[in-house]
């Protein structure tokens, strides 16, 4: 097959390599131009409009921002004290170190383990490995709100209350079951032959693994950790629930938790919180985005 | 299969997982009726030192919280080896760590209870009846709306704390138009001066009729008391709603929607008026006393000119009554805690003259003590307005008045019946039977299931 | 020690390189963690949906009353349809203009890097803290959308949250903003590998772009689709931060899907068996959704 692609139509395992997403033909018909104008303002207007939003609110001084009078798209004057009192008012610092680190080893434990499990229910034959496979994505379907009670009595039985632990031992809990299945879709891909034809060269199957298979699995263990990483950055009700120590939370929960003051929003703080929260995971995004998509089309189809 | 049963199977494989103290142990405690432990001897032992939690709410006076800190840092100081933090959560999120804790029977030593919660996690407080008394005995007492939501069935098992009293937040100028720069005092006269403002400024009066927690519950249920309607009699298990006083009510409601308020009321919570006050788009609405001291200076709206033209007055009063209800904090000592005896003195040690008064000073005017002790203390005189809403503790009641409070009422409060109630009747007047059955019909369910 | 360590190895090196060993042996982490801190928990949820306890209070074993229960409660019975039309409108539309921005994004110009990342940025910044953005977009006093159309159009807007219908309204607006990027880029993805020969036979055969698009496209990517499609539905059949950070269920619980008023019954009104109950009604639902999509999946 001249082009090769991870997507697996037919159902027959394909080799996936060189997964970019290439680049098409140029446009030829100005009909095509003006439709494509169209569509990419309108969608860049409708989802980078409350961005805009977020950077206007954050940047304006209340007595404007309280103000009917004034209009709301536009700043008169630019003031930073939104900024400077997150930064200097609250551990947002903190906040963004610990949401960091928890997102970093969550995604780090889950990736091993969905890529041992993944290649275990892909490619070793035995017993139950088909029934084991379904019990896993079907765990992918219990609903969080269902969860979170009980898993903070486990918790608590584990005293990891109040304790980054407590994040990185459950976010893998809804990140395992998407990256196994994402991953046993990209292993089943790999032809049999490489890994056999290694085993005959020597190597032990544990070796083949490491070093024929998984090299070969990469933009399918990139779109997995890409995915991990989004989910476990913009986790809440686990993180609402299982820490109470201010130096200890993350973003999402900071700045919701300690911005809303009773009955009063600290709105200027409370945007710029959200738009210094979303950063992080911007840049990786842009850095990575042709790689999560091509692979997560590709593992997802052969589940 | 018999629940103790599925618990012990369930017990043997959590002990497994879990290692320390079975799952079985920790299902008893939530579970099982087990009495409370008994009373820690009243000399505590600080000796060996430890750590203290307290959970309470982000307030709205970010001074008020760091003079908690200071506060508890200041009782460690005098205990070596102990340390004591305050962790701090958003109002709307507050219940959800309290649930949270009380199912896995751990977390903050000390929990800042709101309305009555004392009442639905009852088995998780410790007996504080020693700290309440010498409190009451040394300080003052405390009200009997205080006393109603800490106090359940003869048991102390919070300390009432404080209160974030309820007033009418309105413009001077605009009323005073009208001819009432002091306010109005009943419910007849906010409906037929709200409706002249409303009418010559275009500014109505505005008020939650959403889900929102403490305004909407504060207005409405204090329309529906202040015409004689009560969701329940005394027993605090027959239903009541259904009487002419409360058909009363929801007519003065709907009356109030088509001629005086704020029209979008129904998507309110309990920012919106506060946001609608600080944007000069309402004459008057019912909260506490952030609104007014946001615009003070030094604050983050610091607006002189709307400060200027912002007056208080009490909750106003109808037929029957003058009420309201007020948010009210308890400290609760929970029965997990590892020191309980000093979870106590720290309690206690906040409740004490001295350091209460600081803390009243730093909240600015928006907090109360539970009672009349500090009437005259000087943040009062020093700023009228703001005496408005200390003034206003005493009107409190709370849901389920004139029963006790229960599990039953707190659930009417937190689904939001009585407010979904007026909210329905503001939108179909007509249909003011046919929705005061319906209402009636939710509640008797409610009060119907065992307690 | 020098002796036994060839033998050691040989024995662990049998061990992993069975088949049988090996893949038992790779899948026990993952199963040790699921089975801790899911399917115990899980376990834990399953029960209390079968008793009445409450947070705080006694728990006695009442078998399925809470699910005989369920369907007296108007409040519930508005959720469920609550949960099934704002799953099924935001899913279609989401859907849609996903493969619209597809097709917007396929089309090859200069900084059209950019502009996929810039698209994606809904579905990553923390929902909860967008959402905030949302609700002040929203807000009765301040909206920015009342405000544009009483300025340019001299037309008042709705109370976006306040009235029943448009709460609604607003809360798929949200979901559908955060959740077309997720369709647009997959499709995209998906796009990227129809043969490039397919779309030369359809223009030989004199087809225009639309009909390509319709007959070679769709066609091929249909299995993306579909995968696509499950997932959003899984997602957003158990939302729960948008309505939660924007109405909390109201205006008179109007807007509540399954996932807010198990929270609402449960948490709010510390009936946790009942929360549990409502929650749990959310899994068999999934289940039968599944199972139809593979199947169909399966069928091609």
């Amino acid at each position: 097959m001249a082009t090769a692609k991870g997507l697996n139509v037919e159902g027959r395992p394909q080799p996936v390599v060189a997964l970019g997403i290439r680049p098409r033909a140029r446009v030829r018909r100005p009909a095509e131009a003006v439709l494509a104008i169209t569509g990419t303002t309108f969608f860049l207007v409708f989802m980078l409009f409350p961005f805009y939003w977020m950077l206007v609110v954050s940047l304006k001084t209340n007595t404007e921002l309280y103000s009917l009078a004034s209009n709301p798209y536009l700043l008169t004057s630019v003031t930073i004290d939104h900024f400077r009192f997150l930064l200097t008012q609250t551990p947002f610092l903190r906040w963004l170190l610990n949401t960091t680190l928890v997102t970093v080893v969550a995604t780090g434990i889950s990736l091993a383990l969905s890529i041992m499990a993944g290649y275990s229910l892909a490619r070793l034959r035995y017993r139950g490995a088909g029934l084991i496979g379904w019990g896993v994505f079907i765990t992918y379907l219990i609903p969080p709100t269902l969860l979170f009670l009980p898993l903070t009595v486990v918790m608590a039985n584990l005293h990891l209350l109040n304790s980054l632990w407590s994040l990185m031992l459950s976010y893998p809990t809804f990140l395992i079951p998407f990256c196994t299945w994402l991953l046993m879709g990209y292993f089943k891909g790999i032809p049999r032959e490489l890994e056999e034809s290694g085993i005959v060269d020597g190597c032990t199957r544990l070796q083949a693994m490491l070093r024929i298979v998984l090299p070969l699995a990469v933009p399918g263990i990139l779109s997995a950790a890409i995915f991990a990483f989004t989910l476990s950055w913009n986790e809440y009700i686990y993180a609402l629930v299982f820490i109470s120590d201010s130096t200890l939370k993350t973003v999402p929960i900071g700045v919701t938790t300690e911005l809303i003051k009773g009955d009063f929003f600290f709105w200027g703080e409370l945007m710029a919180g959200a738009l210094l929260g979303s950063v992080p995971v911007a840049v990786l995004y842009s850095f990575f985005v042709e790689h999560f998509v091509s692979g997560l089309t590709a593992g997802a189809v052969k589940g | 299969m018999k629940r103790r049963q599925f618990l012990k199977q369930f017990g043997v494989a959590s002990a497994a997982l879990a290692g320390g103290p079975s799952l079985m142990a920790i299902l008893e405690a939530c579970g099982g009726g087990t009495a409370n432990a008994p009373n820690p001897s009243a000399t505590v032992n600080f000796a060996g030192g430890g750590e203290l939690h307290l959970l309470q709410w982000t307030s709205f006076v970010p001074e008020a919280d760091r003079k908690m800190k200071e506060l508890l840092s200041r009782w460690a100081g005098k205990h070596s080896g102990w340390t004591a933090t305050v962790d701090i959560i958003a109002s709307n999120d507050l219940q959800t760590k309290t649930s949270a804790a009380v199912l896995s029977q751990a977390g903050p030593d000390i929990i800042q209870m709101e309305y009555n919660w004392p009442w639905l996690y009852a088995q998780a407080c410790l007996d504080v009846g020693d700290v309440v008394d010498r409190v009451q005995k040394k300080v003052g007492p405390f009200y009997d709306s205080a006393k109603s939501q800490a106090l359940v069935k003869g048991r102390w098992l919070a300390v009432p704390f404080a209160f974030v009293p309820n007033g009418w937040v309105y413009r001077k100028d605009l009323w005073g138009q009208a001819g009432k720069p002091n306010f109005v005092d009943n419910h007849d006269d906010l409906l037929r001066v709200g409706t002249q403002v409303r009418a010559a400024t275009g500014k109505p009066v505005g008020e939650a009729l959403g889900h929102a927690y403490g305004d909407a519950t504060t207005m409405w249920y204090s329309t529906m008391w202040n015409y004689g309607g009560q969701e329940v009699q005394k027993d605090g298990k027959t239903v009541a709603l259904n009487s002419k006083e409360t058909k009363a009510a929801m007519q003065w409601a709907a009356d109030m929607w088509s001629k005086a308020l704020d029209q979008s009321g129904l998507s309110w919570d309990d920012s919106s008026n506060n946001k609608a006050y600080a944007a000069k788009a309402i004459s008057a609405t019912l909260n506490g006393a952030s609104i007014y001291i946001n615009t003070l200076p030094g604050h983050s709206l610091a607006d002189p000119d709307l400060s200027k033209v912002t007056s208080a007055a009490v909750p106003i009063k109808g037929p029957k009554a003058q009420s309201t209800i007020h948010l009210n904090f308890a400290h609760a000592v929970m029965k997990w805690t590892k020191n309980p005896g000093a979870a106590k003195d720290l309690v206690e040690f906040l409740m004490q003259k001295e350091n209460f008064s600081e803390f009243l000073d730093a909240a600015n005017g928006y907090d109360s003590y539970p009672g009349a002790a500090f009437d005259s203390h000087p943040i009062w005189a020093k700023d009228p307005v703001l005496k408005q809403f200390n003034d206003a503790v005493k009107l409190a009641r709370w849901p389920g008045w004139p029963g006790p409070p229960s599990k039953q009422s707190s659930k009417v409060q937190t689904s939001f019946i009585v407010v979904d109630m007026f909210a329905k009747v503001v939108q179909n007047p007509g249909q003011l039977d046919k929705i005061l059955s319906d209402t009636e019909g939710q509640l008797n369910t409610i009060y119907n299931q065992p307690a | 020690m020098a002796a036994t360590t060839p033998a050691l190895t040989r024995m662990t090196s049998g061990v992993l390189d069975r088949e049988r060993s090996l893949g038992y042996i790779l899948l026990v982490p993952a199963l040790v963690i699921l089975g801790i801190f899911l399917a115990y928990p899980f376990a834990f949820g399953l029960w209390l949906s079968l008793t009445d306890a409450t947070i705080g209070g006694d728990a006695h074993f009442v078998g399925l009353a809470q699910f005989r229960f369920l369907p007296k409660d108007p409040i519930f019975v508005r959720t469920l349809a609550n949960t099934f039309v704002y799953t099924f409108v935001t899913v279609i539309i989401k859907f849609g203009l996903g493969l619209v921005m597809a097709a917007v994004l396929n089309v090859n110009y200069r900084f059209n890097q950019f502009v996929r990342s810039a698209m994606l940025l809904p579905y990553i910044v923390p929902t909860v803290l967008s959402t905030l953005a949302w609700l002040w977009m929203f807000d009765p006093t301040y909206s920015v959308f009342n405000w544009s159309l009483l300025h340019w159009f001299g037309v008042r807007g709705p109370y976006w949250l306040g009235q029943g219908n448009w709460a609604m309204v607003s809360l798929m607006l949200v979901n559908i903003w955060r959740g077309t990027p997720f369709f647009g880029v997959l499709l995209l993805a998906a796009m990227q590998t129809v043969p490039q020969d397919l779309y030369e036979a359809a223009a030989v055969d004199g087809a225009t772009a639309f009909r390509r698009w319709l007959y070679v496209t769709i066609p091929t990517i249909r299995p993306v689709i579909m995968i696509t499609t499950l997932l959003s539905i899984i997602l957003t059949f158990a939302d729960f931060q948008i309505i939660y950070v924007l109405t909390r269920g109201g205006p008179v619980n109007s807007t509540h899907v399954l996932s807010t008023y198990a929270f609402q019954v449960g948490i709010q009104g510390t009936e946790i068996g009942t929360g549990a109950a409502i929650s749990l009604v959310m899994f068999p639902i999934l289940c039968v959704t599944v199972a139809v999509v593979l199947w169909l999946l399966r069928r091609d």
